[in-house]
């Protein structure tokens, strides 16, 4: 009996009208997220990754507009719910966590204000009930003299703790899906650590399932089960984190590899690989294959006709028209 | 390996003025800011072409005569006449002129004045911040209407006494804004470069700095005009800031009042000049402002 | 140039600084102790990497060296003499910087060939014309189209700017450049490009980089000797390799344990750093680590630690 994944995504796409055209932010994404599991959506900087994670909860600029041929929650359509409940959904069963905790959490009050808020809201507790689970939570995630905290302003703590507070906050209400969007990204590499050896240790012990976002191939490594690795909109390459990241089928996934100081064990007299080109324009349709402008190994078939679906290559899912495995030759870099 | 570059790679290059002229053309504020700006402009500069009299010519027969539109009026006086049977519409023109005289003028010397003073605020900081900040609060004690009444009064009204005297009362505004946006570009990367290559601070504030404040710079000189001008405009009606003959429309305004129950137009004629001209500016203002907003990278 | 290779071309002796934030009616003024005490020679030829987290002090540093700040005590020499002491010119012909955040090094009013030849402007005396030529010969250089000249830094990317913002350092030939974060705000591929960019322009131009960054895979790739500081000091000081293989301090173990190298599936590691956060304004009584520091004894809550000489650089902690 196959098991209903906990988040299953089919084609989504997310168009955004601008002065000169239309603008495909997402294209054509679909994963299946299974219960307590991670999914790592990597990606450079204008590769979609953010919008896709606003998308899915709702929370896109009003202009933008989401389609897919499925997006569900737990078996519920989150495309066609209402405003209410979707808002009602997103604070108890699926929990965000931003890049910047000082916009989430409000500097006017106290961090246990904001706590009790959230619980009253969403378990619809008694605000000493209330009270007492912020203080237990704060503990949880690793902070002590929680009743002194919970008096103090978000301005009054350092960067670390206030990630860790977030956290607190947003798992409070027994979220079933995490979704985080470069939560440590912000933060000192030490504190880093902690913060997601908190995120970690409470998402095994309460069986949460995640979707972390993040530029950072060292930290996919680590906390990832699935993977998918966006460019321009798509997901190039798609599947288990061992699949992906040790035998990677995409050009691009392989020159992002290549790109990082000290991912490989080798290393070409000293200079790191590189990608050449930029990426192109989201704007507007494109003409064949999107990395076909900055692909190594691209032949004139791959500037043609559409984008290629994803087809299976060493047991996951990659967008290519010659998936394989990197080459042994040394690519020109700049 | 082949390289084809790919025509969606042909990211539109827009240059940052370019930018600019699209978000002005699309903005409906500054569109009829300009329009109502340039009324009154092409009134003054064509006042000595088109105004159908002398301005100061009086010919006490034709005293009060009304607006074409009134029973009584013609075409040879389409605005009528004042008190003195001067022409209403060429006065009109000719304070034109006087307005938006009194607004550039003040605006160009407590602009300097109040940049100068916000540039090195905002830069260096410290005593001299706290200098430059008890002047503007010593300036901002002081009742402006009442000072310029004082000085004309001792010095004489005149048109430059005037100017002068605005000049000096209107500068704080340009200040805080100057201040306040220098002490966030003050420590931009760019600002420490040009240190790093041997910059003095000076040519740092007027080459590196003041080009990057130009966009609030403007709106504060838009907002100063509209002052210095509705201010002239209160003083002459005072009698305490030109004199008359000149056809200042507050002078204007002042002679009108009598006659305000029975020929209401000497009075609403100039005032809604000044209307016409201070919404313009301020609409302007306002426009720039938006428009020029960071936020709208290309 | 026949200076020595053994003497240092930059030495930084006994550097402390702080910032006083002014006090009011209500609020004391306080003491922000930046740096406490820092001496560093620099190599020539070589490239420096100082590593730390926010609130370390090497931002301070940094300025400090590019003479931006000046600082409480201590002084920074070049090849011997006071840096204090050098004119504007031959200061800005020794030492350049190249900044962290491309979208804010550069002036948005200026033309990218304005930018990179105001270093020329104000120190050489070329006709407009040579000026031009040299401006365009170091674009070419640094590997941008020389359309560039003209355009706007809003029109170019990130990886692109930072280019314009290496040639603007380098076009006045300087012998030291301090690159501070240069592509921390970069993506990975943007930054692949960058740092290969900057280690040919110096095996070309035989510069001698103090590379300033929190990202110790970058460090580690690029650099050849690392300062480790925190709270102000210099805590740890070896050779990369050494450094990399065999930290010796505390603070360093712990700042390389939390990096996340690639380990599928590996998990994410312990850091035992405890929940106190290093506070500039009021550092700790003796060793400024000791809150946090996982073998931490009763002298290292009463004594600063002396800096201890080790195989290329030295250690400051009493378990050394």
């Amino acid at each position: 009996m196959k098991i209903q994944p906990i988040m299953k995504v089919r084609r989504l796409s997310i168009d955004i009208p601008v002065p000169n055209g239309v603008l495909h932010a997402v294209k054509d994404v679909s994963f299946d997220l299974a219960k307590g599991q991670t999914l790592c959506i990597v990606g450079e900087s204008g590769s979609g990754k953010s919008m896709l994670a606003l998308g899915m909860i709702g929370l896109l600029p009003h202009q933008a507009r989401l389609f897919a041929e499925e997006l569900s929650f737990d078996g519920i359509d989150l495309q066609n719910l209402s405003r209410a409940k979707l808002t009602q959904i997103r604070g108890s069963r699926i929990a965000m966590i931003f890049q910047e905790p000082m916009t989430s959490l409000n500097p006017c009050y106290t961090i246990g204000n904001q706590m009790i808020e959230m619980a009253s809201l969403h378990l619809k507790m008694r605000r000493s009930d209330a009270h007492d689970l912020a203080g237990q939570w704060l503990e949880k995630v690793g902070i002590p003299a929680a009743s002194d905290r919970l008096n103090q302003y978000p301005h009054q703590l350092s960067g670390g703790l206030r990630q860790r507070v977030m956290i607190a906050m947003m798992l409070m209400c027994g979220p079933d899906l995490i979704i985080a969007d470069e939560p440590t990204t912000a933060l000192d590499v030490t504190i880093q650590a902690q913060v997601l050896g908190v995120l970690a240790s409470l998402q095994k012990e309460l069986g949460l399932s995640m979707i972390f976002i993040t530029h950072d191939l060292g930290l996919v490594s680590r906390i990832a089960d699935q993977v998918g690795v966006m460019y321009a909109g798509s997901f190039v390459e798609y599947g288990s984190v061992q699949d992906v990241l040790d035998a990677p089928q995409h050009p691009y996934t392989q020159g992002l590899l290549k790109c990082i100081p000290g991912f490989l064990e080798r290393s070409t007299n000293g200079r790191l690989g590189t990608i050449p080109g930029t990426v192109p324009s989201l704007v507007g349709n494109t003409v064949g294959c999107t990395f076909s402008n900055r692909c190594f190994r691209a032949t004139d078939e791959c500037f043609v006709g559409a984008d290629p679906e994803p087809k299976i290559a060493a047991k996951h899912d990659v967008r290519c028209f010659f998936p394989g495995p990197p080459s042994t030759t040394e690519e020109s870099d700049v | 390996m082949v390289q084809v570059q790919s025509k969606k790679n042909a990211e539109v290059e827009v240059s940052p003025s370019k930018i600019i002229r699209r978000r002005i053309l699309a903005h409906k504020g500054i569109i009829l800011g300009c329009f109502l700006l340039l009324i009154i402009i092409l009134m003054a500069a064509l006042a000595p072409v088109l105004a159908p009299h002398d301005p100061y010519h009086q010919v006490l027969l034709n005293r009060l005569k009304p607006p074409f539109w009134m029973t009584g009026g013609s075409w040879t006086h389409p605005l009528g006449t004042d008190h003195l049977g001067r022409d209403y519409l060429s006065r009109l023109m000719y304070g034109a002129q006087i307005s938006l005289l009194i607004g550039l003028a003040t605006a160009l010397i407590s602009g300097c004045i109040g940049v100068f003073l916000g540039l090195v605020a905002g830069y260096f900081g410290g005593r001299i911040d706290q200098l430059v900040m008890f002047l503007v609060t010593v300036k901002l004690s002081v009742p402006t209407i009442l000072v310029a009444l004082a000085v004309v009064q001792l010095v004489g009204g005149s048109l430059e006494v005037v100017i002068l005297v605005l000049g000096m009362l209107l500068w704080h505004q340009f200040t805080v804004v100057t201040r306040s946006v220098t002490m966030q570009i003050r420590d931009m990367d760019y600002v420490t470069s040009a240190r790093t290559i041997g910059l003095s601070a000076m040519r740092i504030l007027f080459t590196e700095i003041l080009p990057n404040i130009s966009n609030q710079i403007i709106v504060v000189v838009t907002l100063t005009m509209a002052s210095a001008i509705v201010i002239e405009a209160a003083l002459s009606f005072l009698g305490v800031g030109i004199q008359p003959p000149l056809p200042s429309w507050g002078i204007m305004i002042a002679e009108g009042k009598e006659h305000i129950f029975f020929r209401p137009w000497l009075v609403l004629i100039p005032g809604t000049a000044l209307l016409i001209l201070v919404l313009g500016i301020n609409l302007l203002g306002d426009g720039i402002r938006d428009v020029t907003v960071p936020g709208g990278r290309s | 140039m026949t200076a020595s290779t053994n003497a240092p071309i930059l030495s930084v002796m006994d550097i402390s600084h702080n910032f006083i934030s002014a006090g009011g009616v209500f609020k004391k003024a306080q003491r922000l102790q930046a740096l406490r005490g820092i001496s560093l020679d620099i190599k020539s030829g070589e490239v420096l990497a100082i590593v730390g987290e926010s609130g370390c002090g090497k931002t301070t540093l940094a300025k400090v060296l590019m003479h931006v700040i000046k600082p409480s005590r201590g002084e920074v020499r070049y090849r011997g003499g006071r840096l204090a002491d050098l004119s504007a010119t031959n200061r800005a012909t020794s030492l350049q910087a190249i900044f962290q955040d491309p979208y804010s090094s550069l002036n948005p009013r200026k033309t990218i060939g304005d930018i990179i030849g105001l270093p020329l402007r104000m120190h050489r005396q070329l006709t407009e014309k040579a000026r031009k030529e040299a401006v365009l010969e170091m674009i070419s250089r640094v590997g941008l189209p020389v359309g560039f000249y003209d355009r706007f830094p809003n029109q170019l990317s990130g990886g692109q700017r930072q280019r314009v913002a290496i040639a603007r350092a380098l076009i006045l030939k300087p012998a030291v450049v301090i690159c501070d974060e240069p592509t921390s705000a970069l993506d990975v591929s943007v930054q692949a490009q960058i740092l290969n960019l900057l280690q040919d322009l110096q095996a070309e131009l035989g510069l001698t980089y103090i590379l300033i960054s929190h990202n110790l895979a970058v460090v580690e790739h690029m650099s050849s000797r690392v300062a480790v500081m925190y709270l102000g000091q210099i805590v740890e000081l070896a050779e990369t390799s050494k450094l990399f293989h065999d930290p010796q301090h505390p603070y360093t173990k712990a700042l390389l344990a939390s990096v996340l190298k690639p380990n599928s599936g590996g998990g994410i590691p312990e850091v035992p750093l405890g929940l106190s956060y290093p506070n500039a304004l009021d550092p700790p009584q003796g060793c400024s680590f000791h809150p946090r520091c996982p073998v931490v004894t009763e002298r290292c809550k009463l004594e600063p630690p002396a800096l201890i000489a080790s195989e290329s650089g030295f250690v400051s902690c009493h378990n050394f």
